[in-house]
């Protein structure tokens, strides 16, 4: 795909579509199906209804030939759930196309396996797949085909579309195939279909998919327990015989494992705690999706509290927000320093934040002085691309459109990955903040620099970001003096940076900065997070027919394959020569010790910046 | 930014809580195809919009900040040198009127008086199931110098007016400041930090701005 052509055409502003009229020039009839083609479109009824619409590509290439209809010059405008997916699997996955090749010139069926869940769940597409495999396909009424074949040649061919269409999804998004148990099922039913059909080849492909599925299946709930013990451990230091286990094996494991990402589930546990208004807690064991009642239930019984409770993150700045009884997948949710409470509903206002939530209170001594620049970039980046591939492009759908409109559906890996931008922006905050002498300032303020120019040679444009806009907090902006301090050629690299941050005409400079590069990139998500939120908001989903509007899933689903080719490669960074012990670093990076409260943010940087260099201050005026 | 010749130049900037309708007014706004029978899909999230008040031209380049109201972090880089912004919550969400709240005490704590606000409760088409006091909220925008108004994107109510409402707040603020012979392009905390000799001009004026 070419990017660059991509973010010139974000500028444009769209196109229309205006629904075509009748057509009297009808050359297809059977009883119940007609299809009428017209110049510009296609329509396909059924029972007289409107069941597929399909207009003329504006692409001037596409030869049109008023004999024969191409299918390929026309794109998918609206239609029903279920006819959209006949139709695209009966016409565009022609064993003659390479695939690869083909997909670059159409993404129909990209664009709808991105966007299906906005339409239909997964039952529902596994069912109409396992339907089509047998037969029945009502869609061919409406495009007969000229050619003489046997129906046995047909049906084999259309067997072998429907597998290509599977690899295809998988392809895409392998998470959802050992996630989702009718996915599962399906696959499992047609490879014993394909074993009695005797196609070898296609069984072969598939029993690979299944293998690979159940391999990651057994993998994920291992790295999940490490995932969330090193969470864990992140909220509450002091525990220390709880993660003893695993830091051996994560010694063992670390190099081999340094680029492995493996998603979090929503069938998989996370144990975390928590608090009641005295400030005690417990710890609890949960899947993913539990819901908020379910919670609240646990924690009754377990303090043996009869009142009716509430749950409720509470952040260090005492800002409060109650979860709704069926919120589910509430824990990855929790702001950097916030921290669950579980109490009756009239202690709400009377509740204060735990002093941990504070953050750090002192100048931390920590590695980031020890280690080079270059170094925590690189781990930064190996951190970030772990999180970045472990989201499903499902769970953007899911952010974007309201996880509530989901049923079951959780969006943890994304939750993770988006919380640590807030982290990191707040640890250059608190790092610059607590640094109470004015050269360790400067010098800090160097070193994240740095580090954001390695992060943007590794094409980690999100951690880029996060320590740009930490620098730009309004507590480190305030540090006149440290910035006077700061040299030139450092104030010039930041400025630089700053630039890129810049949202003129729709973030034009890191658009043109970023569709220049191939992949792998760690782009900056909100900015994809708001291109679909302005895709949803503009249009509708279904139309007053109840077709789905195919233009809109197309835009959608053009930011999501952007999402997709900035990780269609492997990240591969050299590493840069250790200085300290691997496990430091790796621990330290995913365990940065913040204060997430701006308010003691601006205190503090107003205390440092100007108490200890008054002296220098008069030196200088 | 400055006015050339009768035409003036605004940076609007939209903030609120998510699903309050920010990004719903402003299409209703600068398209006006919300909702409608034909299908319209929308790649460009900038948008501009061309009036005339009183024979005086003036262009807003409005900037939303779209599904990224979780990164508060953000919020600077597109408030940042705005002339103007929308504060939008939801009437029936008395937490995004407190969010609200949470950005008028921002914005005045950083860019101060050189920015016009204007409050807007979002959805009044859903009156009956109201959650933030009207009375209030009127006298809360009045305390803190902004204006108030009340739209429903969906029905396309007050939608128009609150554009011309700021816009028009924005031209006399701007030719006061003008006669003023008070430059406008230095403003808030861009300014304050791009150059040490402004720090210089009033190092006495800095410590004090943070703490209002």
């Amino acid at each position: 795909m070419d990017l660059f052509r991509f973010f010139r055409s974000m500028y444009d502003v769209g196109c229309q579509f205006v629904k075509k009229e009748d057509s009297v020039d009808s050359k297809v009839t059977n009883q119940e199906t007609s299809t009428s083609f017209e110049k510009d479109s296609i329509i396909v009824r059924f029972d007289h209804k409107d069941v597929l619409i399909l207009d003329r590509k504006k692409d001037p290439s596409l030869v049109f030939s008023e004999n024969e209809v191409d299918p390929k010059c026309y794109d998918v405008t609206t239609g029903l759930p279920e006819t959209v997916l006949e139709y695209l699997l009966e016409t565009r996955l022609g064993n003659d196309d390479d695939s690869e090749g083909n997909s670059r010139v159409d993404t129909l069926v990209d664009d709808f396996l991105l966007t299906f869940p906005l339409f239909m769940n997964e039952e529902e597409l596994c069912s109409i797949l396992k339907r089509y495999y047998r037969g029945t396909v009502r869609i061919q009424h409406a495009f007969p085909s000229n050619e003489k074949k046997s129906p046995q040649d047909i049906g084999r061919k259309r067997k072998q579309r429907l597998v290509r269409f599977i690899l295809r999804w998988n392809k895409l998004s392998y998470h959802i195939f050992y996630e989702n148990e009718h996915v599962k099922q399906l696959l499992k039913g047609l490879v014993c279909d394909l074993e009695k059909d005797n196609l070898p080849d296609e069984l072969s492909l598939l029993e690979q998919v299944l293998d690979q599925t159940c391999n990651h299946s057994r993998f994920s709930n291992g790295y999940d327990d490490l995932m969330s013990s090193a969470l864990l451990e992140n909220k509450d230091s002091s525990d220390a015989n709880h993660s003893d286990k695993s830091r051996v094996s994560l010694d063992d494991e670390l190099m081999t494992r340094l680029n492995d990402c493996y998603p979090i589930k929503a069938c998989d546990n996370v144990i975390f705690q928590v608090y009641r208004s005295d400030h005690t807690y417990s710890k609890f064991r949960c899947r993913r999706d539990s819901t908020v009642r379910h919670i609240i239930k646990q924690c009754c019984e377990k303090w043996r509290i009869d009142d009716e409770c509430i749950l409720c993150e509470l952040k260090s700045n005492g800002e409060k927000q109650v979860f709704k009884y069926d919120d589910i997948g509430i824990v990855s949710r929790v702001s950097v320093n916030g921290r669950l409470f579980v109490i009756p509903k009239e202690e709400l206002d009377c509740l204060v934040p735990l002093p941990e939530q504070d953050g750090p209170e002192n100048e931390i001594h920590s590695s980031l002085t020890e280690l080079s620049a270059k170094e925590l970039a690189y781990h930064l980046t190996i951190y970030e691309n772990q999180l970045f591939r472990s989201v499903s492009v499902y769970e953007f759908l899911y952010h974007v459109f309201g996880v509530r409109n989901f049923p079951g559906k959780v969006t943890t890996n994304l939750d993770l990955f988006l919380n640590r931008l807030d982290e990191i922006q707040f640890w250059v905050a608190t790092e610059l903040a607590l640094a109470s002498h004015i050269s360790k300032r400067v010098q800090l303020m160097k070193k994240f620099i740095k580090i954001a120019a390695h992060c943007k040679d590794f094409k980690n444009w999100n951690t880029f970001f996060a320590i740009i806009l930490g620098l730009n907090n309004s507590a480190v902006s305030r540090m006149n003096h440290t910035w006077e301090r700061l040299p030139t050629k450092f104030r010039k690299m930041f400025d630089d940076f700053s630039g890129i941050l810049n949202p003129s005409r729709n973030h034009r400079v890191y658009r043109l900065s970023m569709g220049s590069l191939d992949p792998p990139i760690i782009p900056f998500l909100p900015l994809f997070i708001k291109d679909m939120t302005f895709a949803h908001e503009g249009s509708e989903t279904l139309t007053n027919d109840q077709l789905v509007n195919f233009t809109k899933m197309r835009l959608v689903a053009s930011t999501l394959r952007l999402i997709q080719f900035c990780r269609s490669n492997p990240l591969t960074v050299d590493p840069p020569t250790i200085s300290k012990g691997l496990r430091e670093v790796y621990k330290y990076v995913r365990q940065l010790q913040v204060i997430d409260n701006q308010e003691r943010l601006d205190q503090l940087a107003l205390d440092t910046d100007f108490k200890p260099s008054s002296p220098t201050k008069s030196q200088t005026l | 930014m400055a006015s050339v010749a009768g035409r003036y130049q605004f940076k609007i900037v939209l903030l609120g809580e998510g699903c309050v309708g920010k990004t719903s007014l402003v299409l209703r706004y600068c398209q006006d195809k919300f909702n409608d029978k034909h299908l319209t899909t929308l790649q460009a999230s900038y948008l501009t919009k061309k009036l005339n008040i009183d024979g005086k031209r003036v262009g807003l380049s409005i900037w939303d900040t779209a599904g990224q109201e979780r990164f508060h972090a953000l919020g600077p880089i597109y408030y940042r040198d705005s002339n103007g912004a929308i504060l939008v919550y939801d009437i029936t969400d008395e937490d995004s009127f407190q969010k609200v709240k949470n950005w008028v005490k921002e914005l005045r704590k950083i860019l101060g008086d050189d920015i016009c606000l204007c409050i807007v409760g979002n959805k009044i088409d859903l009156e009956r199931d109201r959650h933030v006091d009207g009375a209030e909220a009127e006298a809360y925008a009045k305390s803190v110098g902004a204006k108030h108004l009340l739209a429903s994107a969906k029905l396309n109510k007050g939608v128009d007016e609150l554009f011309l409402e700021l816009a028009k707040a924005m031209v006399t603020a701007q030719d006061a400041s003008a006669s003023n012979g008070q430059s406008s392009g230095r403003r808030g905390a861009s300014s304050r930090k791009r150059g040490v000799e402004i720090v210089d001009e009033q190092p006495a004026g800095q410590p004090k701005k943070g703490c209002c």
